[in-house]
């Protein structure tokens, strides 16, 4: 069961022109993100689906990372970060994406939210705002 | 003469409205007039969209809350903003009196992520943008972007805000070690 929290977000995401839908599998609910840009080369493609764990407590408990659509490519091979476990949602093949907040600077309730998170998300396709190398 | 079509601002098909047809003399600020038709009972809103379709134009933000303002007309005259955009154009000018007769004014809306706000003025800093009303983001906890770019804006140096613009705010991320 998804909290309402999130079912409201994705309906403001939606909304605002974003691709977006909540599934479920295995008793975990995701957010699952359509079309998120990426710039191609070095991207097998210019979008890519993601889905984004939503933990039952949220918005108390935060998102953090995702999981990329396979197949992809990256410089047409593996990207050195996307090596997580692979899970089948909604009938796909789905990779864990190491791709967190910073030390100090946690999710924060209010603050944080799902439009927040799939901005961070999409700054790991642009290799941008990271901390430490890739 | 333009006729209202189904693929007007307000995205909503008029095909199966019955109000008889109602004459409109519009232009948006710093455009000709155009002249169209609408079916009467048609809203405020959907008169405000049709005439900045006409003129080439999309209201902003999209959907049913536009930042842009439509102002009644008396002659040439530029009068009041008409705030009720959701009461149909007959009801409207049975209860006024008024002119079928509208200015649109366009604002210099702009978006940073699906968050829409009114630039104040041409030219606005990050630092600026972050902390409007609307868009409400900590510069100390958010970077903006150009779409796309992977260079930050500098956050004192002041960029040229267009109506439409896009940018985005992102948080810093972090690799994990278990990659």
């Amino acid at each position: 069961m998804c909290p309402d929290r999130i079912r409201e977000e994705v309906s403001a995401l939606v909304g605002s022109g974003r691709g977006a839908e909540l599934v479920e599998a295995n008793g975990q609910c995701y957010a699952l993100i359509k079309g998120v840009e990426a710039p191609s080369p070095p991207w097998s493609k210019s979008g890519f689906d993601i889905l984004i764990p939503v933990p039952a407590a949220y918005d108390a408990a935060e998102l953090d990372g995702f999981y990329l659509e396979l197949p992809y490519a990256y410089n047409g091979g593996e990207h050195s970060r996307i090596k997580g476990d692979v899970i089948e949602v909604a009938s796909r093949k789905w990779r864990q994406v190491s791709w967190h907040y910073p030390e100090g600077k946690a999710w924060l309730r209010g603050r944080d939210n799902l439009e927040t998170h799939v901005v961070h998300c999409r700054g790991f396709f642009l290799n941008r705002g990271a901390v430490n190398a890739p | 003469m333009g006729h209202f079509g189904a693929e007007n601002v307000a995205e909503r098909p008029l095909g199966h409205r019955h109000g008889r047809p109602q004459v409109i003399l519009a232009r948006a600020t710093g455009h000709g007039f155009e002249e169209f038709e609408v079916p009467s009972d048609a809203t405020l809103l959907e008169v405000m969209g049709e005439a900045a379709r006409l003129t080439g134009l999309g209201l902003l933000p999209p959907g049913d809350r536009p930042f842009d303002r439509l102002h009644a007309m008396r002659g040439d005259d530029v009068l009041q903003t008409i705030d009720e955009l959701k009461e149909s154009i007959e009801e409207y000018l049975r209860a006024t009196g008024a002119e079928p007769r509208f200015e649109i004014e366009l604002v210099r809306a702009f978006r940073v992520n699906t968050r829409w706000d009114v630039a104040p003025s041409d030219r606005l800093s990050p630092k600026e943008i972050l902390a409007l009303p609307k868009i409400d983001l900590d510069y100390k906890e958010f970077t903006l972007y150009l779409p796309g770019k992977h260079e930050p804006l500098p956050l004192d140096t002041p960029i040229l805000i267009e109506r439409g613009a896009d940018f985005e705010a992102q948080r810093d991320g972090r690799y994990g070690w278990e990659g």
